[in-house]
């Protein structure tokens, strides 16, 4: 029962999304767009090399197309909905109402990235045709399985991150900070400039135990079939770990901010 | 004259209108000093394993990455600001008010405002370029100096015109901003070396979207690289586009009706 109105919002959230066809045909071109450049020059450097960083010529062009596409699910960012109902005070509604506000978010968010998500397949589909057999497609549903999961579960983290991140609006005034990180730093350590197995050993340590690699990078290796078995099921505890502690740190985090905007309105 | 002295005069106003919100310089520069950061780190990761990128050493491609940097700031810094807010004006009818100025229009509204914080944040690549020349052991002649200078103004002028002649299609269409995102996005990747182009594709990159001419130009110049044909192209590219803008934006104000009807 507690789960049908979540439904209906992401439903809503979805029919929403869907009367914007045509916006995010285009935003989605926008984001694009600029692959064709990138997959030019992936291509020149491995002119020379069979392969690069553990990564074939087919993974690495592969993997472009493919975090292009994803990271458009999975990317954390500041949540403009969010951080105005905490400013201008509309959060006040939402606290009276019988609803959890991370949960209602959710499915909001969830409801308005799936069109999106569909959409994005479609114009990502020509990129894939450019690159021909280069673009690899697993055969083994174990494979689209551990993928999938993994893009589930990397989609709720994705949020979780969307929902901290936003919720700083109760200390800041101004997020441009957050953002900064967020645009810049972030999809850096998710491997979406580049494969992280690029980065020195070192750097590619540090970022493991980090936990934006499992927002990207992660889900992207098991399309790829470069983790063994162990590796696959390994990372989506990890997944599902990460997933636990967002909830507590965003819980914490919701309650004092809660405490501060209580005191602001009254 | 009269230009030189507009000019001064925004540059002191603006330069004061900063004072005002002196916060944001850190985080305005800090900013574009991450994104160049990201950039270098980039092209570190791929020059550990791989030697070259068609023909271009890691420190060349540092070269490029700087003089594209450098054509890109310039750009920010003095005319970016008033061309993304054109069609802002058109919309909302706020253009009117800037078309009584007894003032070439098209430079009312380029130079509306200078962004001190990416004029600051040149010193960034400015200072990859000086290391990337040494390491480099390049020498230039005064004579070399001026034409790299003008190659690099020449770059930040067909940035602006192609720029300008995107956001002058709001006088017909109410959502330029997509597209005006779509041309910041591929031309964001004019760092890269020209030699990943080649054919149809090297051909429209050059005539039609100019990536290859902003920054490989120059910076191959400097490099003293062969690029082909040097001049012509960018002669070409600053006329037609320079002219193209200019036709369109003043098509496009007889078009503009103003605010009142």
């Amino acid at each position: 029962m507690g789960w049908r109105k979540y439904f209906l919002v992401a439903r809503l959230s979805m029919r929403e999304a869907s009367a914007y066809r045509v916006n995010h045909v285009v935003s989605f071109i926008v984001v694009a767009a600029p692959l064709i450049i990138v997959l030019l020059l992936w291509e020149t450097i491995y002119d020379q090399q069979q392969k690069i960083a553990g990564l074939t010529r087919s993974q690495v062009l592969t993997y472009f197309i493919l975090t292009r596409w994803l990271f458009e699910l999975t990317g954390p960012a500041v949540w403009w909905e969010i951080t105005s109902d905490i400013r201008d005070g509309t959060l006040a509604a939402h606290l009276l109402r019988p609803e959890d506000y991370q949960a209602y978010q959710f499915a909001s968010i969830i409801g308005a990235k799936l069109p999106y998500a569909v959409v994005g397949l479609i114009v990502i589909f020509p990129f894939a045709l450019f690159i021909g057999e280069a673009f690899l497609i697993p055969d083994s549903g174990l494979v689209w399985g551990g993928f999938l999961l993994s893009i589930a579960l990397a989609m709720m983290m994705g949020y979780l991150f969307t929902y901290l991140f936003s919720l700083t609006a109760f200390w800041l005034e101004e997020g441009r900070g957050v953002e900064l990180l967020a645009d810049i730093a972030i999809p850096f350590a998710m491997g979406s400039m580049l494969p992280l197995s690029f980065l020195p050993d070192a750097w590619e340590k540090f970022l493991s135990y980090l936990p934006f690699q499992y927002l990207l990078y992660f889900p992207v290796n098991i399309y790829l079939e470069k983790l063994t078995r162990e590796q696959v099921l390994l990372g989506l505890a990890v997944q599902i770990i990460w997933i636990g502690a967002l909830l507590l740190i965003n819980k914490v985090v919701w309650d004092m901010g809660l405490r501060r905007f209580s005191a602001v309105g009254g | 004259m009269k230009y030189v002295r507009l000019v001064r005069l925004l540059l002191k106003q603006n330069f004061l209108r900063e004072l005002n919100f002196r916060g944001n310089f850190f985080l305005a520069v800090g900013t574009n000093a991450l994104w160049f950061l990201i950039a270098i780190i980039f092209f570190g990761a791929i020059y550990l394993q791989s030697p070259s990128i068609g023909g271009w050493s890691m420190d060349e491609t540092l070269m490029l990455l700087s003089v594209s940097e450098i054509v890109h700031l310039l750009y920010k810094g003095l005319l970016g600001k008033g061309v993304s807010r054109i069609p802002d004006l058109v919309r909302t009818g706020r253009l009117d008010h800037l078309l009584l100025k007894p003032v070439d229009s098209q430079f009312l509204v380029s130079f509306y405002r200078v962004d001190y914080y990416s004029l600051i944040s040149l010193i960034f690549p400015l200072a990859l370029f000086f290391r990337s020349l040494e390491r480099l052991t390049i020498s230039l002649t005064v004579g070399q100096i001026f034409a790299a200078l003008a190659l690099i103004f020449g770059s930040v002028f067909i940035l602006y015109s192609v720029s300008l002649f995107i956001v002058s299609l709001s006088f017909w269409l109410t959502q330029v901003y997509a597209l005006h995102a779509l041309f910041q996005e591929v031309f964001s990747l004019s760092n890269y070396p020209e030699s990943i182009y080649s054919g149809l594709l090297r051909i429209a990159f050059t005539f039609v979207f100019p990536i290859v001419i902003i920054a490989n130009y120059p910076a191959s110049f400097i490099l003293h690289k062969h690029i082909g044909v040097l001049w012509l192209p960018v002669l070409f590219a600053v006329c037609v586009w320079g002219l193209l803008a200019r036709r369109l934006w003043f098509y496009g104000l007889r078009h503009y009706s103003g605010a009142s009807s």
